[in-house]
């Protein structure tokens, strides 16, 4: 019985070459799903891998400063300890210190 | 030498380093304003910690902006005399503040095109904070160490 929370499922038409299918059905096969589920589960697999990827930081470092850590932030005009404390913080973490 | 105009807070004309097909650790092959996150100015030659920028709004593959990505409207932007643009803090780059990587350095202006105001200023700190705190295994390092 269908679980009236969960929205129902948008079917999609997909087209296939002949081989792309056949090999489709031999990898299905290997996890016991059909070509559909199968399918459904590549998409979801691709889905969470993206979210997954824009979650990540990359710092690129500069060849210059191969072992040079980036140390102390500067401290702005008039800024307080409490906020020169927290954006110091931020940074040391950012380089694992 | 290194000029202290480029503060924190400032968007500036930099050769941003991109990744594959280009060289993380050297200067990018084309001019691209990015936003001084922090300064280092104790160490020779200063360093920059910089954050990538984009014209237009977020077009990635989540329909809102991922944590880490903050937009600057029509309105705001115009406040910085910019076009709307958004700011990836998911992009940094830790760089000295040379000729190599800032070449407009020597210029009057040293290539600033505006100053973020300070509640632009916080609002991108607090979601960096955010973004940092996560988890130390979404943070990676390209380029030299």
């Amino acid at each position: 019985m269908p679980n009236p929370s969960t929205p129902p499922k948008t079917g999609v038409t997909v087209r296939l070459a002949p081989e792309v299918h056949e090999r489709l059905k031999q990898l299905a096969e290997t996890e016991h799903r059909s070509v559909s589920g199968y399918l459904e589960a590549l998409v979801e697999r691709e889905v969470a891998a993206r979210d997954e990827a824009e979650r990540v930081i990359r710092v690129h470092v500069a060849a210059e400063l191969a072992g040079r850590p980036f140390g102390d932030p500067d401290r702005r005009p008039g800024e307080t300890e409490k906020s020169y404390a927290r954006r110091k913080k931020t940074i040391d973490t950012l380089f694992g210190r | 030498m290194a000029d202290p105009s480029i503060a924190d807070g400032s968007f500036v004309w930099t050769l941003f380093p991109f990744g594959p097909p280009h060289r993380p650790e050297l200067p990018g092959p084309a001019r691209h304003i990015a936003y001084v996150l922090a300064r280092n100015s104790r160490q020779r030659p200063a360093q920059a910690l910089l954050a990538y920028t984009s014209s237009g709004p977020w077009r990635g593959a989540s329909p809102a902006p991922p944590l880490g990505v903050i937009e600057f409207s029509a309105t705001e932007a115009k406040a910085l005399r910019q076009r709307p643009f958004h700011i990836d803090l998911r992009c940094l780059a830790q760089v000295p503040v040379t000729s190599a990587w800032f070449p407009d350095l020597e210029q009057p202006d040293h290539g600033v095109v505006a100053v973020a105001g300070t509640r632009h200023q916080v609002r991108i700190e607090r979601a960096f904070e955010q973004l940092v705190a996560r988890n130390r295994h979404l943070i990676e390092m390209r380029g030299s160490r």
